[in-house]
């Protein structure tokens, strides 16, 4: 009894510590900085000013204080809710967003072993795209429940757009899958830090390239960012499925999205950029194993990095665009990746 | 008769028409300083020189006779240049001041420069200074530099008021016009040498520098000051009165009027009542719009319609004497004109009678009442009545008829400016200021005209018909109370007023739409007399050719 | 007449996106890097802190300018608020002692909300007594009675002026009065 009174205690210890330093720590930290990071980025390469007026004093630290402010803003403003039937699914609609995207945490490998991941379940990525996809009904409900056309427009848009980016994502990443032969991410992590002919990394963007843009595309969409805000469309549908948003509600859902897109660094990272493994370095040492963890950490911003880029790069795409490119571009040359390497890996294990 | 060709245009006139108005018939524009129709005509100011053939020299088209066959020439080379010659020698001296002076906008000068002149000046040495802003009397200010010497002013007090105040002293450009010693300028008609100044020399003191004179909306109107009913114009600015003058009317008042009535719009603009006054709970008073006063007389009048007093004044409108005897007939009351008091008439234009209306309401009360009485009446009557309702009286109540009102259980005054009556009074009507009414007045000679209403009425304030029609509505009508005030008093006044001339047989066969401009007389033994031809040039119907007082000066009209 | 519009016809790399989206993300990587570390390309202005200057022919709050005894030049003659297309010009004159002016505003109101800074009032002014190169800027206010601007309002910006007016010399200036502005 006492003896498992101080493992569950451990365990439940142990938990708290990890989800606290990578959940809390790590994703609401670069969450709420990506917050400010976001506008004052795309300002800078458009040649404007950004976000610079929040102040203590005279203190301004380059619009650093909108992080602060933002939040005080949002706590203080009216939150409205629209003339509608459903003020109930109005309300956790954002919920719905939110806890979906920060459960996904629990199963990303950023270190080496468990003391690195907050719960190893072997369901590994399954478990993220079966959480993951739960995504799509809080924007939904919210659109709906907002009862205003725009939002049901919006809605419309982008439950038809997750849904079909959903299975070329799904169907991208099946190369991984059948490559590392596993789908515990801690698995595939630590295969990817060996070597191909003594001196290649054996990373999944190595081993997969298609994939890996597909990935990347497919997850942005599963994002609804540009360029595949459609659902938003601020020049069609005022602010899309949000519209009728404020306050607390309007920052919930943006929330979740900024931790959507530290999810898809995360997940990029551990399935195409080697996860937390360095090349050629090795060993249970502790510096090691705090490079690891800042490893990464910095790929996973290096994806981040990709992703606002992109966003601040590429206009909108038109909704049946979008369509068109998920189903006849995206879902063929998944399912021809996969053809491929399955062929590929037939013809390497015959040899 | 005579044939005349102005400038091509051949016209008869008869023999002794001066020369500048057979042009006028003509259609040419003579322009002119110095002649005015309503005065002698001294030809001095050289500006109406025109080319006769045969002549060897130019002529004064204002002096000069036609003859039969007379050939006039008025835009040959050699007149312009005579024209542009004489304006150059007027200005010489003229301090040009046009930005203060007052008489800019509806200046002879201004308007002759531009046309016949625009030259600048070729001085290069001093003006001849003169005396600015001299006063000449309690109503005219002189300003000698801006004088061209023309005399209208001189021969005014000379012909028409005939008190020869002013004069002309110095010759030439030292030339200034001035009181002698120990005179000032200071007769009942005074101001009218500050409208036939063709320039801003003589300014009214009353009126300086109050408004610029583009600014002002100008409507034709009566003035109501005494039975005379001088044709007058109304100028008024943002729904303020700012000034009154005399409109040519040959059967009225001719070119002039007198002091009195041009000062009249002070008390009328300045002491105008917006709200009455009605008994309140626990013999209190409140201050109250028209509505709510109509509302008590007709609650009296609901309550009993015994000894019930209709009190007139001689200077309603014939529209609203006529609703109210017709009131008046309906709850079988008695009626009492009423007279305004305290005035001086004389031989030039002010009559005796100070009632605007004295012969219309007259009429209209001996048409329509089996009898009238005065105010002694009243006062011996005073005892038998029980509700007094008194209509326009303010000005001048005697005293007698104050203490004899204050035993009357129930007095109502409608009246639009606050006196010793409404003081005394339980209900107080305000009535619409006398420039926001329309109607008609009857002078003494029983010449009949139309009064303007320049001004939009307050809504809180009734004319005095629609009053009348209210009580009749509610006491005498199937309502219980005052219907809602018609404010479209436009149309009302010409219905009315064709309604009483079917009704009252001495406006048999005159119309509202009759009296337009100048008016008409009341038929005499039941002939209309023929309407005057209103056409401009003929001598039946001259209006003064250079009278700034006629035409509006300025296209240029300002919004509100 | 119609206009050609040459379409693009891209090859097949460039539909694919793959590479242009790439290329894309260095261009605008790269001007990212030029204005966080290079040449800065951008312009704006900080408004409140730093201000552009105003062009000499601004025109900003009106102002009225003084003789040389510090009395108002106005003469009270209206044709500013003759001119004035927004009628946004009141003024009330008195009579004054000065034979040679005789006239001077007692109250010289305007409505800074009616009026549309077309300058026409300047331009009417024979005495150069009103300008609208004072260089301020009219303020937003919470009340409509704070956007009047008055006599004392008005006389605080304004300076002397040297423009010859009324009875002075009044024989010899045949050109008018001067209309000029002062440097600004």
């Amino acid at each position: 009894m006492h003896l498992v009174d101080n493992v569950l205690l451990n365990l439940v210890l142990a938990t708290l510590i990890k989800f606290v330093g990578f959940v809390l720590v790590f994703v609401m930290g670069v969450a709420t900085v990506l917050t400010w990071a976001e506008r004052k980025y795309s300002a800078v390469l458009q040649n404007r000013v950004g976000p610079n007026r929040a102040n203590i004093g005279n203190v301004r630290a380059g619009g650093l204080l909108h992080m602060l402010a933002d939040p005080i803003k949002m706590l203080t403003k009216e939150d409205f809710i629209p003339n509608t039937p459903n003020p109930i699914l109005f309300r956790i609609a954002p919920l719905l967003a939110f806890v979906p995207a920060l459960l996904v945490f629990a199963v990303i490998p950023y270190g080496p072993g468990d003391n690195f991941q907050v719960s190893n379940t072997s369901l590994g990525i399954l478990f993220i795209f079966a959480i993951g996809s739960l995504n799509v009904y809080g924007s939904v409900i919210g659109a709906w429940a907002s009862n205003n056309k725009w939002s049901l427009i919006g809605g419309l848009r982008i439950s038809a757009q997750m849904i079909s980016y959903e299975v070329a994502i799904g169907l991208s990443l099946c190369g991984i899958f059948m490559i590392y032969g596993s789908v515990d991410l801690q698995d595939i992590a630590r295969q990817q830090g060996s070597l191909i002919l003594g001196f290649i990394p054996a990373w999944g963007i190595v081993l997969q390239p298609v994939a890996f843009i597909l990935y990347m595309a497919c997850a942005i969409a599963e994002n609804k960012r540009a360029p595949f805000d459609v659902g938003e469309a601020e020049a069609e549908l005022t602010a899309g499925w949000w519209t009728e948003y404020s306050a607390m509600g309007f920052a919930v859902f943006a929330l979740s999205e900024f931790i959507e897109i530290i999810l898809i660094g995360c997940v990029g990272t551990t399935l195409f950029l080697g996860g937390w493994t360095i090349p050629f370095l090795h060993g249970d040492a502790w510096w090691i194993v705090v490079l690891e963890v800042g490893g990464f950490l910095l790929k996973t911003l290096f994806l981040i990095w990709l992703q606002m880029t992109i966003r601040w790069t590429l206009p909108r795409f038109r909704y049946d665009q979008i369509m068109r490119l998920g189903w006849r571009i995206m879902l063929p040359i998944a399912l021809l990746n996969l053809v491929v390497t399955g062929i590929v890996l037939t013809f390497i294990e015959r040899a | 008769m005579a044939k005349v060709t102005v400038d091509g245009v051949e016209v008869e006139v008869p023999a002794g028409t001066s020369v500048l108005r057979a042009a006028k018939q003509a259609g040419a524009d003579v322009p002119v300083f110095c002649y005015h129709p309503g005065l002698t005509i001294p030809a001095n100011c050289r500006m109406c020189l025109v080319d006769i053939e045969k002549a060897p020299k130019p002529l004064p088209a204002c002096y000069t006779e036609v003859a039969d066959g007379m050939v006039v020439r008025t835009k040959t080379d050699k007149i312009k240049a005579t024209q542009a010659a004489v304006l150059e020698f007027i200005l010489l001296n003229h301090p040009v001041d046009c930005p203060v002076c007052d008489q800019a906008g509806e200046c002879v000068l201004q308007e002759h420069y531009i046309t016949y002149s625009a030259k600048p000046s070729r001085l290069d040495t001093e003006k001849v200074g003169k005396p600015k802003a001299k006063i000449l009397g309690p109503t005219v200010i002189l300003d000698a530099e801006r004088c061209i010497v023309c005399t209208r002013c001189v021969r005014f007090c000379e012909e028409i008021s005939k008190t020869n105040e002013l004069t002309v002293e110095s010759r030439g450009e030292h030339s200034e016009i001035t009181t002698p010693d120990g005179v000032e300028l200071n007769n009942p008609y005074s101001l009218n040498v500050v409208d036939i100044c063709p320039v801003g020399a003589l300014t009214s003191r009353d009126f300086r520098f109050q408004k610029r004179v583009w600014f002002l909306d100008q409507k034709d109107s009566v003035c109501t000051g005494c039975a005379r009913g001088c044709s007058v114009r109304v100028d008024s600015h943002k729904n303020k009165v700012d000034r009154i003058v005399p409109r040519y009317n040959p059967d009225v008042n001719n070119y002039w009027m007198c002091d009195d009535g041009r000062k009249s719009l002070h008390t009328r603009r300045d002491k105008a009542l917006t709200l009455g006054v009605v008994p309140g709970p626990n013999d209190s008073t409140r201050e109250a719009p028209a509505l709510d006063g109509l509302r008590a007389i007709a609650g009296w009048l609901k309550e009993s319609q015994d000894g019930v007093g209709i009190a007139l004044s001689a200077s309603l409108t014939n529209e609203d004497a006529y609703t109210w005897a017709r009131l008046a007939k309906g709850l079988n009351a008695k009626v009492y004109l009423l007279k305004r008091v305290g005035w001086q008439g004389d031989a030039i234009l002010r009559s005796a009678d100070r009632d605007a209306n004295d012969a219309g309401v007259r009429a209209i009360l001996t048409a329509l009442t089996p009898g009238f009485g005065d105010a002694k009446q009243l006062v011996a009557d005073a005892e038998s009545l029980d509700t007094l309702i008194i209509v326009d009286n303010e000005i001048a109540a005697g005293d007698a008829l104050v203490e004899a009102i204050s035993d009357i259980a129930n007095v109502a005054v409608l009246t639009d400016l606050a006196g010793a009556l409404s003081n005394a009074a339980t209900v107080v009507v305000p009535l619409t200021q006398l420039a926001a009414r329309e109607g008609t007045l009857v002078n003494f000679a029983g010449w009949v005209q139309r009064l303007g209403a320049p001004l939009k009425p307050s809504v809180t304030t009734v004319t005095p018909h629609a009053a009348a029609a209210n009580l009749a509505h509610a006491v005498l009508g199937h309502g219980d109370r005052p219907v809602a005030f018609d404010f479209s008093e436009k149309s009302r006044s010409s219905e009315l007023f064709d309604s009483l001339a079917t009704a009252v047989p001495d406006f048999a066969g005159l119309s509202y739409a009759a009296l337009a401009d100048h008016g008409r007389g009341l038929p005499k033994d039941g002939v209309l007399a023929p309407a005057r031809a209103h056409v401009n040039g003929t001598p039946e119907w001259e209006p003064d050719p250079v009278s700034p007082t006629y035409r509006r000066p300025f296209h240029l009209r300002r919004g509100a | 007449m119609a206009k050609v519009v040459n379409r693009m016809h891209p090859d097949f790399a460039t539909q694919s996106y793959v590479v242009e989206a790439f290329k894309g993300v260095a261009l605008v990587t790269r001007q990212f890097a030029r204005n966080l570390f290079a040449k800065k390309d951008v312009v704006t202005v900080h408004y409140p802190e730093d201000r552009r200057a105003y062009t000499p022919r601004f025109r900003g709050k009106h102002r009225l300018m003084l003789r040389d005894d510090k009395s108002v030049r106005c003469v009270a003659c209206m044709l500013c608020a003759t001119a004035c297309p927004a009628n946004c010009i009141t003024i009330v004159a008195k009579e004054i002692d000065d034979s040679t002016i005789e006239k001077a505003p007692v109250s010289f109101d305007i409505d800074l909300l009616k009026c549309i800074y077309c300058g026409f009032c300047e331009e009417a002014c024979p005495c150069d007594a009103i300008r609208l190169d004072s260089g301020v800027h009219t303020l937003p206010s919470y009340t409509r009675r704070d956007q009047k601007a008055g006599v004392v309002n008005l006389l605080a910006l304004g300076s002397a002026s040297i423009a010859s007016q009324g009875g002075e010399n009044r024989a010899h200036s045949h050109e008018g009065t001067a209309h000029g502005r002062s440097s600004h």
